[in-house]
């Protein structure tokens, strides 16, 4: 954003837990994209000797496999890939969208203002899992549109969360000093209001990672969203949890690296927003 | 020669019960190189006044009258017009450096936005340019203060950085709006000095806007009393203090507590309070609180007469207030 990056990171690095966390979600995102690439099966081969083996050393099967055979190391990392490029990517999009649109509506105000969140509102009525299946009817199923159906969603919330920012932001005397400055009314919006919104923005931001990923893994119980044999964490859970009762680790082992995944996101945008703010001293 | 040049100026706001007037019909001419005091109680309109010249004021207000600077009319400007005359022609400084300063940028580029901005310059003329400014107002280590964060700096310091932003693409005119009221004491006197060499030094025409008379003393060469909206009376510094003629400007003075006052003595406070905002009388607003109001002061508003020292009063004052006052005790 605007504090200098190497001010930011050092205050991130003073705080210990943040670090620790952000390690882990390194780790993982590590794990996701090399971990499928010690495993020595595939994702869709079968392994005809271990079907719904317990997670164990031998056989390179780590995390077990699930009642078809397939190697469930492989597919966990896979489907945490998946998940968090759906989640990091969707989150992208709704950040984008949802900064601008609500930074502009409140800081012009009146009927842009008016007109630009009535806009919000109406989308927000929609029925989004109906919208979701009608494109999916319409134009088959990928992932290029599972991204901009949970993005359509996403940035409303962020919208109006910075919108509403911006309007109390409106009236600091800061805002009003450089107006009265003369800087220019998008130079304001960029450089005083939008960095001033980092903070809910960050901690909104890392709220909608999971939202997002529980969303697809929403949309893949359903059918609707990653498909066999592909795996995403949500379709692995959804799997995982049909055989609970008789092979826990095929529910255990995804959901696990699910809650790692978003309780790190949570510590890290945490830790973010103290960073951005130079002046909340905790 | 006339720089800044304010004529009939209203500002008003509609509310439920009808229109409030928080500027009420002003006159206020501003010389180059001159410094002017605006002095009133809080409500008594004048922040309004100079936000308004500069289209300043709130969505809801609005003003009438014409504002001029040099030979251009600000009152009703476009905007692209106005953001070329604030902070280059004419620049603020506001009341607490606290909140003035956006906590996210550190204090170079903030000092760097304006100069570019204004000035078209480029990242390293607008640093070493920021430098000079630092160092114009006083501040020590500069180089490191440029990188630091407005919350880093305590408020005598931040006030100074305001000052250098105000100062930072020379403008004609320098609006300081109760520049030291948020501070401490001590620092308040660093801030008026620096305010002081300013003055003398860039022959810069100051509005300094306080309520505070021993605050203006220190640095205008004229004051301008406001009441209710209005100018009330408008002389040079000394004449003011030694000859106050309108009633309410010499109940001001007498309020101010002085070193060669009793502890004993019980201040002295104008009774009543000012008219709500609303009510526009067609009388002397100060006229329920005065003590030589007659028949006339509430039927005519008096208008502001005079040459030099100019008053808005039927029954002004003509003795010099020291007279009237060991005529008294």
């Amino acid at each position: 954003m605007t504090a200098p990056a190497s001010g930011l990171w050092q205050r991130l690095a003073n705080d210990r837990w943040v670090v620790g966390c952000g390690a882990l979600l390194a780790a993982l995102t590590v794990l996701a994209l090399v971990g499928p690439a010690l495993s020595p099966y595939s994702l869709e081969t079968p392994d005809w000797r271990a079907m719904a083996l317990p997670p164990t050393t031998q056989d390179a099967h780590w995390f077990g496999t699930d009642r078809l055979g397939r190697d469930l190391w492989l597919r966990t990392w896979h489907g945490t890939r998946i998940s968090l490029l759906i989640g990091l990517l969707a989150t992208a999009v709704s950040m984008l969208i949802g900064v601008t649109w609500g930074a502009i509506a409140g800081y012009v105000g009146g009927r842009v203002d008016a007109l630009m969140m009535r806009f919000v509102d109406v989308l927000y009525s929609l029925p989004y899992v109906f919208f979701v299946i009608v494109l999916t009817v319409l134009f088959g199923r990928n992932l290029i549109l599972i991204f901009l159906a949970i993005g359509a969603v996403g940035w409303l919330t962020m919208a109006r969360i910075v919108r509403g920012q911006t309007l109390a932001l409106r009236r600091r005397p800061f805002i009003e000093a450089a107006i009265a400055m003369g800087v220019p009314t998008w130079r304001i919006v960029a450089r005083h209001v939008v960095p001033n919104v980092a903070g809910p923005v960050i901690v909104y931001a890392t709220l909608t990672i999971p939202q997002m990923i529980l969303f697809e893994s929403f949309l893949s119980f359903l059918g609707l969203g990653v498909q066999e044999p592909l795996a995403s964490l949500g379709n692995l859970i959804a799997a995982g949890a049909a055989e609970m009762e008789i092979a826990p680790w095929m529910l255990i082992v995804p959901a696990g690296v699910l809650v790692l995944l978003l309780g790190c996101c949570n510590f890290v945008g945490d830790g973010l927003r103290d960073a951005l703010d130079p002046g909340s001293n905790r | 020669m006339t720089l800044l040049d304010i004529r009939a100026l209203r500002v008003s706001y509609a509310v439920p019960s009808g229109t409030v007037h928080a500027v009420d019909g002003v006159d206020f001419a501003l010389a180059a190189g001159e410094c002017v005091g605006v002095v009133g109680e809080s409500g008594s309109g004048k922040t309004q006044l100079f936000l308004a010249a500069l289209g300043l004021l709130d969505a809801t207000a609005s003003a009438s009258g014409s504002v001029r600077l040099g030979d251009t009319e600000l009152l009703g400007a476009p905007r692209s017009l106005l953001e070329t005359v604030r902070g280059r022609r004419i620049a603020f400084v506001f009341q607490d450096p606290m909140t003035a300063l956006t906590p996210q940028l550190t204090i170079g580029q903030q000092l760097s936005e304006v100069l570019r901005v204004h000035r078209a310059l480029g990242e390293d003329a607008a640093r070493a340019r920021s430098l000079q400014l630092l160092e114009r107002v006083h501040i020590g280590d500069a180089v490191q203060r440029l990188r630091q964060y407005p919350h880093e700096l305590s408020g005598g310091l931040r006030q100074r950085v305001t000052v250098a932003l105000a100062l930072a693409c020379e403008p004609q005119v320098l609006v300081a709006d109760e520049p030291t009221t948020a501070l401490d004491v001590t620092v308040q006197a660093g801030v008026l000095e620096l305010l002081r060499e300013v003055k003398r030094e860039r022959r810069l025409a100051i509005v300094l806007i306080t309520h505070d008379f021993g605050v203006a003393a220190q640095l205008c060469d004229r004051i301008a009393v406001m009441y209710a909206g209005r100018i009330v009376e408008s002389a040079a510094t000394e004449e003011l203090y030694a000859r106050p003629r309108h009633p309410y400007t010499r109940a001001l003075l007498r309020a101010v507590p002085r070193l060669d006052t009793p502890v004993d003595e019980p201040l002295v406070n104008i009774r009543g309070a000012p008219p709500a905002p609303g009510e526009t009388p067609t009388a002397c607003a100060f006229a329920p609180r005065c003590a030589r109001a007659d028949a006339r002061c509430v039927s005519e508003r008096p208008e502001l007469m005079g040459t030099e020292q100019r008053v808005a009063c039927h029954h002004p004052f003509t003795e010099p207030l020291a007279t009237a006052l060991a005529r008294r005790s």
